[in-house]
């Protein structure tokens, strides 16, 4: 029960932050990159939310976009793991010999620490959303690959599987309409977490200024530019701080409660 | 007698293990004429179930050998290529599972995957394939089978799963049907509704049917004929009656003394003293030898052929003197 509490906080969390990431745009007139020099460091107030930056620039404003960048970032790195680990993952566990090469690459690429790998790629590709995109979404496959396999691995050897193959079905029907299927729920559960990271790591990309270069308003790009101002305007980092916090917790509570539902040996406990 | 049905010749499996080669079936031979029913009979690990995977060519690929020769109805199936084999699968042969349970996929309707082995060898349309899926329902004696053909496989009993899995094996109007221990899973009453629609259905279709089992009652009452396996290797082969009157190899007459006698009392369960020989360490000469109340030297040294004591007899055993021998 108190899990099931904890997805719908999460799931509510998330769908706020949709909302006034999708509605505020519509309603308000943001303008990120307008910078009024006498508005310097207003402290959060009726007029400024959360304040302005040292260019005087609404934050308010600048955190929204960013939440925007964010989210398709984190959207799109999500989609790409997720077909392309989907691919690898059923290729390696349904064919026998190629189940070694491929992981042994995975293998290899796993051996990288996950931001360090991706600020390597997002580097060499030069500094642009689309390489952030690329460079995580190449970090986060092999996880993704690693964890289709192991249920391809369980699920191709079911006797259902077995029965379809003894009533004359061919091979891209077993893998398609048999083994993926029943493989979708533990990697469900894996996109919610790769979201959550590739959030994480998108701040941490733009906040080493891997990223897009500025203006552009990313969470991390804030944080950097507001990091030596923390003592005199906190409110430059806390913001943007609270929004990546907030969304990777609702991301982490909603992956949870997925696992939770979905995992049939913990629906024994409700 | 025509041409048989089935016709299986000096089978071989065999597992490639430490560099070894490990044979779970050594030899089998047998012949299925059309519309009759055979039962396999042996324990776990006899090779009973490995036989049926290696006539529908469902044996893995790696690390497994296989010999001998399969035809169906003239057919030479060993060696065929996959995709002919796919073709044959669920078409003129197919197979029923022992856990119904287990043998559908939980994500689909039953109606679905009824009509999908239809779909995939007829090349129907999904609307013709679902009124065949609903024919079949009702064939297999589901009640309410409008109802039933949207139910997902864990809304419906044991018994009814087994009912849609003959319904998909059968869709087809195969040929060979191959039931791999069809009951075991499921409760008595349940399995004499199983074998009763099973017997039903074989005379109404025409089939020939391979059944699998280690429960000799369900022999007694479903198949004409009885092959006893033991440790990859078929030991006796007679008439159901026949065996069951006259056993002549010592395993299949330890096998029937097994039995608890339904009208007197007994003091203990008669059983077969030792286990199956691991394949690794399979003795040398009749694989039955060291079990054998009456082994000889002879039945360690080589292991005895499987000849006719009478015309439809067969006897592994160099105990039992084969026909005109005497």
């Amino acid at each position: 029960m108190r899990r099931q509490k904890l997805f719908v906080v999460g799931a509510t969390v998330l769908l706020a932050i949709l909302l006034v990431v999708v509605v505020l745009p519509l309603i308000m007139d943001l303008q990120p990159n307008r910078s009024q020099m006498r508005l310097r460091f207003r402290p959060p107030g009726l007029t400024h939310l959360f304040g302005t930056d040292n260019f005087g620039r609404d934050l308010l404003a600048r955190v929204i976009v960013g939440a925007q960048i964010s989210l398709v970032v984190g959207f799109c790195t999500v989609f790409v793991t997720g077909v392309l680990g989907t691919a690898i993952g059923l290729l390696a566990g349904y064919v026998r010999w190629a189940d070694n090469v491929i992981m042994r690459v995975m293998d290899a690429m796993m051996a990288f620490p996950a931001v360090l790998l991706a600020i390597a790629i997002a580097a060499a590709l030069g500094p642009s959303l689309t390489n952030v995109m690329i460079a995580l979404a190449v970090t986060y496959t092999p996880r993704t690959a690693r964890i289709m396999r192991a249920s391809v691995l369980v699920v191709r050897e079911l006797d259902y599987v077995e029965a379809a193959r003894a009533s004359g079905a061919s091979h891209l029907r077993l893998v398609f309409c048999h083994i993926l299927p029943n493989c979708l729920s533990p990697l469900l559960v894996q996109l919610t977490f790769i979201f959550a990271y590739a959030i994480l790591a998108e701040a941490a990309l733009n906040f080493l200024g891997i990223g897009p270069p500025p203006p552009t308003p990313t969470w991390g790009a804030i944080i950097a530019d507001g990091r030596s101002l923390v003592r005199e305007a906190p409110w430059i980092c806390l913001f943007p701080g609270l929004a990546i916090s907030v969304t990777v917790l609702g991301l982490n509570l909603i992956g949870d409660g997925l696992r939770d539902a979905l995992d049939p040996r913990m629906r024994v406990e409700t | 007698m025509s041409a048989p049905l089935l016709d299986v010749e000096d089978l071989r499996v065999a597992f490639r293990s430490e560099g070894r080669s490990l044979a779970a079936v050594d030899g089998v031979s047998f012949r299925l004429a059309r519309g009759e029913t055979l039962g396999i009979v042996g324990e776990s690990g006899s090779g009973k179930s490995l036989t049926a995977l290696a006539i529908l060519g469902l044996l893995p690929v790696g690390g497994v050998d296989t010999g001998g020769r399969i035809s169906l109805d003239g057919r030479r199936l060993d060696g065929l290529a996959e995709a002919e084999m796919q073709r044959l699968r669920g078409n003129v042969m197919s197979m029923i599972f022992q856990e119904p349970a287990t043998a559908l996929n939980p994500v689909f309707t039953v109606g679905e995957q009824i009509a999908e082995v239809y779909r995939q060898h007829r090349g129907v349309s999904r609307r013709e394939a679902m009124a065949r899926a609903l024919e079949m329902l009702k064939l297999v004696g589901i009640p309410s089978p409008e109802r039933r053909l949207r139910d997902y496989p864990h809304q419906m009993s044991g018994g009814m799963r087994q009912r849609v899995m003959i319904s998909i094996a059968l869709a087809c109007e195969p040929k060979l049907l191959i039931a791999d221990e069809p009951t075991t899973a499921l409760d008595v009453t349940i399995q004499a509704q199983v074998l009763d629609l099973l017997r039903e259905l074989k005379a109404r279709l025409g089939l020939s049917v391979i059944l699998i089992t280690h429960s000799l009652g369900v022999v007694a009452e479903f198949v004409d004929r009885v092959a006893v396996m033991y440790a990859g290797r078929i030991v006796e082969e007679a008439p159901t009656a026949e065996l069951f009157s006259r056993p002549l190899h010592p395993y299949t007459k330890a096998l029937l003394a097994s039995i608890p006698p339904i009208d007197e009392e007994i003091a203990t369960l008669q059983s077969i003293p030792g286990t199956v020989p691991p394949l690794s360490d399979m003795p040398v000469g009749c694989r039955f030898h060291p079990r054998c109340p009456a082994a000889t030297n002879a039945c360690r040294l080589n292991p005895p052929l499987l000849l006719p004591v009478q015309p439809d007899h067969r006897v592994a055993c160099f105990l039992v003197s084969p026909a005109g021998a005497s």
